[in-house]
């Protein structure tokens, strides 16, 4: 293994590694439904309104 | 810190106020059930901060609905400092019932009279200041949706005085029952002695719940019918009072809506109407060949091709453009002008191609060794960015249907398909969480909180994720532009839109079914007003547009991309950890796994029958379950590697799909029709199968308990039923009298049950005596 493949390993298994950490904290504390999803812009549980 | 809590009936406007006062990316809908719960915002235009509360609509305060228990309990326990009553100056004496209510309340108040302008359009006229001496409080004339005299509301608001005493309407007969109820509630020390005392005499649920209270009900005269005087004497009180502030013109205007929904809502021609307006949606976001200005069929096919214009050349099924301007120029047009979806759509393919190719030719020249290249090129790069193709014409579609929501006209679609609807036992009012499944069965689901028929929720819940969503749409238009790249054959846009229509048709007949037998009841009425039509708010669309592409790309940067290098690592090393490489594929994990469960979908045309790459499908429907954009995702990266295996070489996007198509029919020898069949088929299990884990998440919690269990086994059957039925009647067209003898043994069975003839069920059941019926 080269320096570009160590790269290579290092920085996808971080973010790997990052992703299923975060999924699992997104998973633990939501309340589930509509307010973890925000896709729809609705902003029902106010996580995700914008002030002026 | 000053709290106002706005109050008013549903459709009156106080979202919009809302929005405008909050600056909130509130979603707006032209119908009932839009926001089921309150929601806070801060008002910073002032030099104080105020919080806004915007409550449910409601028609009165009686305890007939969660939301007209919501805001009532919120009003009289939090005590907020004030109320803002928006009051829709179209539909004046509906409105001002719920005013009447409010004013009995112990809380200072004004009344917003929003859409004031609408009213003088059509030549009538509202004395606002007369208005205002009658009821006693400030009113202010308003328009939420253009943000005018917003400011003057909020700064008649916070000079309220901080304490107000509630007075009412109600006539002199009601007098002396009132002041005896109200003595009650003033020794309890109760807030709004006068609102509780009334509603005790209305025989209020609240009321009589709180207890104690049987005291004043026998003080009180027996002889008087004290819920329909009451509302009498309100309604009495408003036609003889108050509607007078309103002016007529006399002249009988026929307003704009008025004249569009003498069409759009035509007796015989407003469903025709509507799948048209349906069918030109998918055909602008999805149409290779725009207006169909290049003929409806290859034979009529006139305009030439790059390839043709000497700008491009074609070797061995790959076409290579002459310069960088030529390719920007094939987003546009290539032998056809493409639909803005699709332009977009290449736009943004370019764009991420170049951008993959020049992280390959670095790690290329950084001497990375091939698995490296392989992890980040085909896996990491090209999954994610095959998923990320298709946000262009997600945004567009979506785009499409947020127009015809806010512009007013899916609120008359619901009312029009109302009394089709309940040939099938649902009320117009289901249409309206159906029409959000197609953006995100979430909110879909948790939009059917408006149904207060349970039997009826239930259904609905269970269908909705057949109307394809956003995360579906990749499938349908890489599968579909897959099948016209392949084989040649048929149109990308008519395929997609023919396959929301399987999914419209299957949730009708699935309704139908459940309605019938397991969730047979009453179809329950549906009243809905229609608000007049006006153009959706260019920046409420755009920040709707952002929210959802956010969304989006933030998914596939997480679990997108922790699926696909999953993915590439499971279809690159063997079971035990050795590294294999494309050619060596047909080793891998994946590969076993997927040949392993392969043959569960030969019924449906992608199993066994597709050869020895066929279980590159049945690991696609598998991974589509954590997220429906997986499947794509999962067919690129393997579809790349399948290529390398075979030696073709495949460029991205559809291209790829199509590549691993022709292969396949090669490899297994499956006739066209038949594979075409398949392909299909595999759209509509992926269509209508289990949706996604946050789907499934919420449907479980909405839900009545005990009933989710059913509904996955509900998915996965009517999604194998479905794709079998296509699979095989595409294949082996006779089969159809096969099928059509099966439904209708069925819909028999259904009809003896329902008329009490024969019950199959009764077969299986036991007899007093335990032993099971011969």
């Amino acid at each position: 293994m080269n320096a570009v493949d160590i790269a290579v390993v290092v920085t996808v298994g971080l973010a790997v590694v990052g992703v299923i950490v975060y999924l699992i904290y997104k998973k633990v504390t939501s309340k589930g439904g509509c307010c973890d999803c925000s896709e729809c812009g609705c902003t029902d549980c106010g996580k995700h309104k914008k002030e002026k | 810190m000053k709290t106002f809590a706005l109050a008013g009936n549903p459709n009156c406007g106080k979202t919009t106020l809302f929005n405008a006062l909050t600056g909130s990316t509130a979603h707006v809908g032209n119908w009932p059930g839009v926001t089921v719960d309150k929601r806070e915002g801060i008002y910073k235009s002032s030099k104080i901060k105020i919080n806004i509360v915007d409550l449910p609509g409601i028609y009165s305060l009686s305890p007939y609905t969660p939301e007209e228990i919501i805001s009532r309990n919120y009003i009289l326990n939090e005590a907020p400092d004030g109320i803002i009553n928006i009051v829709d100056a179209t539909n004046l004496e509906r409105n001002l019932y719920l005013t009447t209510q409010l004013l009995e309340m112990d809380v200072p108040m004004i009344v917003a009279l929003n859409m004031l302008d609408e009213v003088e359009k059509v030549g009538d006229s509202i004395d606002v200041k007369a208005l205002e001496e009658k009821l006693g409080v400030p009113v202010v004339a308003i328009s939420a949706l253009k943000s005018k005299g917003i400011k003057e509301l909020m700064d008649r608001a916070t000079a309220l005085p901080k304490t107000r005493v509630g007075y009412t309407v109600l006539s002199e007969r009601l007098k002396e029952s009132i002041a005896t109820a109200k003595a009650f509630y003033e020794k309890e020390n109760a807030k709004s002695p006068l609102f509780h005392a009334i509603k005790l005499l209305e025989n209020d649920e609240l009321e009589l719940a709180c207890g104690g209270v049987e005291g004043p009900l026998d003080l009180i005269s027996k002889d008087i019918d004290y819920e329909a005087e009451i509302a009498d004497g309100r309604y009495k009180y408003i036609s003889e009072k108050l509607s007078k502030v309103k002016v007529k013109s006399g002249k009988n205007i026929i307003t704009k809506s008025d004249k569009i929904d003498r069409v759009l809502t035509h007796k015989i021609w407003a469903i025709p109407i509507f799948l048209v307006i349906l069918l030109a949606v998918f055909h602008l976001t999805f149409s290779e060949n725009l207006l169909f200005l290049n003929g409806f069929t290859d034979n009529q096919a006139w305009m030439p091709t790059l390839v043709e214009l000497g700008l491009a050349s074609e070797t061995d099924g790959v076409i290579e453009y002459n310069n960088f301007g030529v390719e920007v120029l094939a987003a546009l047009y290539d032998g056809a002008v493409y639909s803005p979806g699709v332009i977009l759509t290449n736009f943004l393919n370019l764009f991420l191609d170049h951008i993959s190719d020049g992280v390959i030719t670095l790690m290329e020249n950084g001497a990375a060794a091939e698995w490296a290249t392989g992890l980040v090129g085909d896996g990491i790069l090209g999954g994610i960015f095959a998923v990320l193709g298709f946000l262009p014409q997600i945004l567009v579609l979506f785009m499409f249907f947020s127009i015809l929501e806010d512009s007013g006209y899916m609120a008359r679609i619901a009312f029009v398909l109302d009394r089709i609807f309940r040939k099938f036992g649902l009320s117009g009012r289901a249409f309206m969480p159906m029409i959000m499944g197609f953006g995100c069965s979430v909110p879909a689901a948790i939009n059917t909180r408006t149904l207060s028929d349970e039997k009826e929720r239930t259904a609905t819940i269970r269908v909705i994720p057949f109307f394809s969503c956003g995360a579906k749409l990749p499938i349908l238009t890489a599968v579909a532009g897959g099948i016209v790249t392949a084989f040649g054959v048929g149109n990308a846009d008519l395929i997609t839109y023919g396959m929301y229509l399987l999914g419209i048709c299957t949730a009708v007949l699935c309704v139908l079914l459940m309605r019938n037998t397991s969730l047979r009841g009453e179809t329950p009425p549906f009243i809905m007003e229609l608000p007049s039509y006006h153009l959706p708010r260019f920046k409420n669309l755009m920040l709707h547009l952002w929210d959802k592409a956010k969304h989006f790309v933030k998914k596939a940067f997480t679990i997108i991309f922790a699926s696909t290098v999953i993915i590439w690592l499971l279809s690159h090393l063997s079971w035990n950890w050795r590294y294999l490489s494309d050619i060596e594929m047909q080793q891998s994990i994946l590969a076993s796994v997927g040949m392993f469960i392969q043959p569960l979908f030969t019924p449906l045309g992608f199993g066994s029958q597709l050869g020895k790459f066929g279980w590159v499908f049945a690991v696609a429907a598998v991974t589509g379950l954590v997220a429906k954009e997986n499947v794509i995702a999962t067919f690129t990266t393997l579809a790349i590697c399948v290529g390398a295996y075979a030696g073709t070489g495949t460029e991205g996007g559809v291209e790829e799909l199509a590549g691993l198509i022709n292969l396949i029919a090669v490899d297994s020898g499956v006739s066209q029709a038949a594979f075409i069949s398949a392909l299909i088929s595999f759209i509509a299990y992926n269509m209508l199968t289990v949706p996604c884990f946050a789907a499934c998440a919420t449907a479980k919690a909405e839900l009545p308990k005990g009933k989710f269990k059913f509904t996955l086994i509900f998915w996965l059957a009517a999604s194998y039923i479905t794709a079998a039925m296509i699979y095989t009647v595409g294949a082996w067209w006779w089969t159809v009298f096969i099928w059509l003898t099966a439904v209708s043994a069925i819909v028999v069975l259904i009809v003896l049950r329902n008329i009490g003839k024969f019950d199959m069920l009764s077969l299986f059941s036991k007899n007093k005596k335990g032993d099971k019926l011969k």
